[in-house]
């Protein structure tokens, strides 16, 4: 194949011409190295299928999978009657939880996502647990149905499971840049080996995206791999993207700096023995409505009602240079501040090393509160409840693509509703199983020459550019719009005027100039591709939230306050055609009829419904 | 402070070699090891390698590790005090500067 090669200027780096060092083939190849993307490997390797995973980082122990912390389960009834699980209640029914999903997620699921969610979560989340005590992990039970786990140990359940089948086989540290398509079918993959330092180009009858989510924030609680390339390659590759404006923010750590993206201080405050004064910048009580506070150890609405709550005082310009506030603590005494720091510990003494959550010390934190009397938290983007618009068998709307878990959409409607560990899973499997079954009989299709040309080119541009924009720069700008543009609770003036923000930096970042020119581990390179994937991302989400003029599960606006059933019962989706073609959809509804069409306000209706799924660990 | 780091491309460095770099550091700042390497790669030498692309930043990963002062650590969960640091890869099998395999 040839590429053409751009005139070199003279006295400036050597032109740097890219060839493919090996071409990779399989039935089926999953991107992705979380638990969407290893539960697609595992049933379309036990459905018949050859099967590659592709991985950024490395498969079992890279994305938002290792950064659980949390819970994960199934209905009651389930538990209690199919698998007998002792302790489990069953009046936390299968019909609960769908009703759940759909309410919480402020009616704009798609029911039938909503209803492959529950009837699949059993079976799975059991699997996986029992892949995990084959190892020794401890998953602590507590009712409905939940089980407490580490990312850590979920990751090792994960890879237990992989190294059951025989067919898959695993390519780690290796960044897919582009999907490769012939005509309308995605055919496979380009990917850069980090650790190589060489082009591989993958070719499989069907595509399964397993990326996970996107956070172009200044604080964010994910791991670095969040960048959103999936949604951005299936994007450019002419899948649709839908939900993007609504992202969940969860309290996150600023100080002490090694702290900094941990979402400590939120686990604190879903303890009922913790307590705190929330304070601004100037020191004055920042005044939350005590039902609020209540809920913080009873019911996850309690972040959607504090991205309200806060979003307003932060927009009021009472925020720390940060764009936080402080969790103060002058009127508690060492005494009471240790109890109730006992009470976080005693929490995760299940499944982490006493006094630690992850790598970090609640200890650690606690002294430092005694020591400073307040610490400053913030809003940090946890989770982005938007992505690659699907249906309930994972397709993406082109021939040979699917996804699954945080980089898709429609399960959750508008909000994160409980448990994106269930989801990930039984969606990933449902992929997996379908793509290898519907791909069964056909042939592998080879990419087109002008798609391949494209992916290549990008890089090779990317390596050539010179006097162009620096990916520090670059990142800072993204970073800086958007918090500035899909904050907590936004308004047409921010919107509009982030949209303009992001196209400026979108015409920057085709000169994005590196320092490196190789393709051996060269971050700046990484770094610009994936900056590019996330401000597709950002900008799509910007122009959902701008036209989205309501306010519904974690998209806020400040000008339209009230949640507008009348007019927005409805998702937008996007579609690239010479520029972000947004479209509106009325969810599918199979049992649970949207609500009347009227207008209700925000926080009276997630503080009078009865809203939050009834499977967290009740401490009250 | 002073850090001094390892270096070594294989596409076009015969041998490792040690750059200083100095860096100012507020007290009390609670920098970590990781915020340094990146503070350093974006404003000193945008050819620095760490491992840095698919990292958890809170010690679950297990993958930034790298030896500081001889001593084997987590370059996320490690905090500077002011004191001069040596950092070198973890193992032998190096990709590039402080990145290793595994």
């Amino acid at each position: 194949m040839k590429f053409q090669c751009a005139l070199r200027k003279p006295g400036r780096m050597k032109i740097r011409m890219l060839k493919i060092a090996e071409k990779i083939t399989a039935d089926i190849l999953v991107i992705g190295g979380g638990g969407a993307a290893c539960m697609a490997a595992v049933a379309a390797a036990r459905n018949g299928a050859e099967v590659i995973i592709v991985s950024k980082g490395k498969t079992g122990n890279s994305g938002n999978t290792i950064m659980i912390g949390g819970s994960y389960g199934m209905d009651g009834e389930s538990a209690a009657n199919e698998y007998h699980i002792p302790g489990a209640d069953p009046t936390f029914t299968r019909e609960d939880m769908f009703r759940s999903i759909v309410n919480d997620g402020f009616h704009l699921s798609n029911q039938k996502m909503v209803q492959q969610f529950v009837d699949d979560s059993p079976r799975i989340v059991y699997e996986i647990k029992k892949w995990g005590e084959e190892l020794g992990e401890t998953f602590r039970f507590y009712p409905p149905a939940n089980w407490d786990v580490s990312g850590r140990s979920f990751g090792r359940a994960l890879m237990n499971g992989i190294k059951k089948e025989k067919n898959i086989t695993i390519y780690d540290d290796v960044a897919v840049t582009d999907l490769l398509k012939n005509g309308n079918r995605v055919t496979g993959a380009l990917g850069i080996d980090l650790y190589g330092g060489r082009l591989l180009q993958f070719e499989a009858k069907a595509t399964i995206l397993g990326t996970g989510g996107f956070q172009p924030y200044t604080l964010k609680s994910t791991n670095t791999d969040s960048t959103g390339d999936g949604q951005a390659m299936a994007y450019r590759a002419g899948a649709k993207l839908a939900d993007m404006e609504f992202i969940l923010f969860m309290i996150t750590a600023i100080e002490p700096k090694e702290y900094w993206g941990s979402i400590l201080p939120s686990l604190c405050t879903f303890r009922a023995a913790f307590d705190y004064d929330p304070v601004d910048a100037e020191g004055g009580v920042i005044h939350i409505p005590p039902k609020v506070r209540e809920m913080e150890s009873i019911s996850e609405m309690c972040k959607v009602l504090d991205m309200y709550y806060y979003g307003q005082v932060l927009n009021a310009g009472r925020g720390t240079e940060n764009g936080g506030f402080y969790f103060d603590f002058h009127r508690f005494s060492d005494e009471e501040i240790d109890k109730m720091f006992d009470a976080v510990m005693e929490h995760f003494d299940g499944f982490y090393p006493h006094g630690y959550y992850h790598g970090e010390s609640i200890i650690g934190y606690r002294d430092y509160i005694k020591q400073h009397r307040r610490v400053e938290v913030g809003f940090g983007g946890e989770y982005s409840v938007g992505g690659i618009y699907i249906d309930e068998n994972m397709s993406a709307g082109l021939p040979g693509l699917y996804a699954a878990g945080e980089v898709g959409c429609g399960a959750f409607g508008a909000n994160r509703v409980a448990d994106a560990v269930v989801e990930m899973i039984v969606q990933g499997y449902k992929a997996g199983e379908v793509a290898a079954r519907q791909t069964a009989g056909e042939q592998l299709v080879p990419a087109d020459d002008t798609s391949l040309k494209n992916a290549v080119d990008t890089l090779e541009k990317i390596l050539n550019n010179t006097d162009g924009i620096s990916v520090k720069r670059a990142k800072e700008k993204l970073q800086r719009i958007s918090d500035s543009t899909l904050k907590l609770l936004r308004s047409e003036q921010t919107l509009a005027m982030g949209i303009r923000a992001y196209e400026d930096l979108e015409n920057e970042l085709r000169d994005i100039t590196i320092s490196s020119k190789g393709l051996l581990y060269n971050r700046e390179l990484l770094e610009a591709l994936q900056l590019r994937n996330l401000l597709t991302c950002s900008r799509v989400a910007a122009k959902m939230a701008l036209e989205r003029r309501e306010s519904r599960g974690v998209h806020l606006r400040e000008d339209y306050p009230m949640i507008d059933n009348e007019n927005w019962q409805v998702r937008l989706t996007a579609e690239w055609k010479d520029g972000d073609q947004l479209a509106k959809e009325v969810p599918v509804v199979t049992r649970i009829p949207l609500r009347p069409p009227e207008k209700v306000d925000y926080s009276t209706f997630v503080l009078t419904e009865d809203l939050g799924m009834k499977n967290m660990e009740d401490a009250k | 402070m002073t850090a001094k780091i390892f270096r070594y491309n294989p596409a076009v460095d015969t041998q490792p070699y040690f750059v200083e770099y100095k860096i100012d550091l507020k007290p009390n700042e609670h920098m970590t090891v990781m915020s340094m390497l990146e503070y350093i790669a974006e404003n000193m030498d945008g050819t620095l390698s760490f491992f840095s692309h698919s990292a958890c930043l809170h010690g679950i990963c297990g993958r930034c590790g790298i030896k500081c002062n001889g001593r084997p650590c987590l370059a996320c969960q490690t905090v500077l005090t002011g004191e001069d640091l040596v950092i070198e890869p973890l193992k032998n099998d190096v990709v590039k500067d402080l990145v290793t395999r595994g």
